[in-house]
């Protein structure tokens, strides 16, 4: 009997290594919502879309070198299509950038006292430090002035969603999707001509 | 491996390199330094395609069939990993996952083998059952320790072994610790 995939071996390993920092950020967005206490919602919604793609493009660069090596030689000595790598990596700073903002909104929820809020910030925070973090992670199988550009490229994407978010909720989701969607293809397609060497 | 060259940003980390093993044959190759024999041994085993030349795992391209050489290719890296996973059981019932092997027929393959490796240090003998595990048909070593050469031509038993080293001294020294050929 062949046990769980591939793709879930590799994100709940890596995962397992940025559990403490994962807590560590979480424990950092809720501090953050807590001294956002008297705040409205728009501020909010800005709060956790900016603090969830800071934490996202940490969470992305921190998947290549140092402690993860032994992981990546597994990884790249696999039988595996590349594609199929990089949606297992993208998860990690995915699900990781989910858990911090999680907390975020909890905090914000207990804090809000009786006022109900609304769920479209919460899912688009999430979904636009999920957009950042794929996008970051094409900086990591690139060197020098590229890997400058891809991390720029996040932070311009975090802009666009932040600006859209407002007038075109819509708008800000799609983009989020065409972002998140291109910038794992691009990822796939890198780490296909990456080399360890 | 015909011709095969590795180059990176203009320079040639890896000269032509011409090197045959057939079917279940044992080859210990002398590199010109560490680091291109840490290349070729990642060109042998798919992870790293040549620059120019060709290199073929069976009748497989590593630029074409990249998967295909893999699941030929078994290899075990030089460097001593830092070995964080928990157990040696999650590291082979992990290393299975992204074989597609069934993990717990795997778990007892690879204590048989940890067994046959008895006296080497974990963070060479853990990479090595996990890269046998999957039964490979071809074994690429970095730069194996000699010392450890007759157990490795023992647990790897009729799969082919072709060992990479910075040296012709290292090589022999490994050739005679197991008798393989240069």
């Amino acid at each position: 009997m062949i046990g769980r995939s591939a793709i879930s071996a590799i994100a709940f390993t890596r995962l397992q290594r940025f559990g403490g920092q994962v807590l560590y950020v979480a424990a950092a967005a809720a501090l953050f919502a807590a001294l956002q206490m008297h705040s409205d919602l728009g501020a909010h919604a800005l709060g956790a879309a900016l603090f969830g793609s800071l934490a996202g493009m940490y969470f992305a660069l921190a998947q290549r070198g140092g402690r993860m090596r032994e992981l990546e030689l597994c990884e790249q000595a696999a039988p595996m299509y590349a594609r199929e790598v990089a949606r297992a990596i993208a998860l990690v700073p995915s699900l990781g950038v989910i858990i911090a903002l999680a907390g975020y909104w909890i905090v914000t929820e207990i804090s809000s006292g009786p006022r109900a809020l609304a769920t479209a910030p919460v899912f688009l925070s999430m979904a636009c430090a999920c957009a950042v973090s794929v996008v970051a992670l094409c900086a990591t199988v690139r060197a020098g002035v590229w890997q400058a550009v891809y991390i720029l490229l996040a932070a311009v994407v975090a802009t666009i969603i932040v600006m859209l978010e407002y007038p075109q909720l819509p708008a800000a989701f799609l983009f989020c999707g065409i972002a998140g969607f291109i910038g794992l293809r691009q990822y796939g397609e890198a780490l296909a001509r990456w080399d360890p060497a | 491996m015909r011709g095969a060259t590795f180059r990176r940003g203009g320079e040639e980390l890896v000269s032509a390199q011409y090197i045959e093993l057939e079917q279940g044959g044992r080859l210990a190759h002398a590199c010109a330094g560490n680091r291109a024999a840490a290349i070729v041994a990642m060109m042998a085993a798919g992870l790293v395609r040549a620059s120019g030349g060709a290199v073929y795992v069976g009748a497989f391209d590593p630029r074409i069939q990249p998967v295909h050489v893999k699941r030929l290719a078994g290899y075990v890296p030089h460097d001593a990993l830092p070995y964080e996973f928990p157990s040696f059981e999650q590291y082979i019932e992990y290393r299975a996952a992204l074989w597609q092997l069934p993990q717990a027929e795997s778990v007892v393959r690879a204590r048989h083998i940890l067994a046959g490796l008895e006296g080497i240090h974990e963070s060479f003998a853990y990479p090595l059952a996990g890269a046998l595990i999957a039964q490979p048909s071809l074994l690429v070593l970095d730069r194996p320790q000699a010392v450890y050469g007759r157990q490795i031509v023992d647990v790897a038993k009729n799969c082919a072994i072709f060992s990479t080293h910075g040296s012709e001294n290292e090589a022999a020294r490994f050739t005679d610790a197991c008798a393989v050929r240069i």
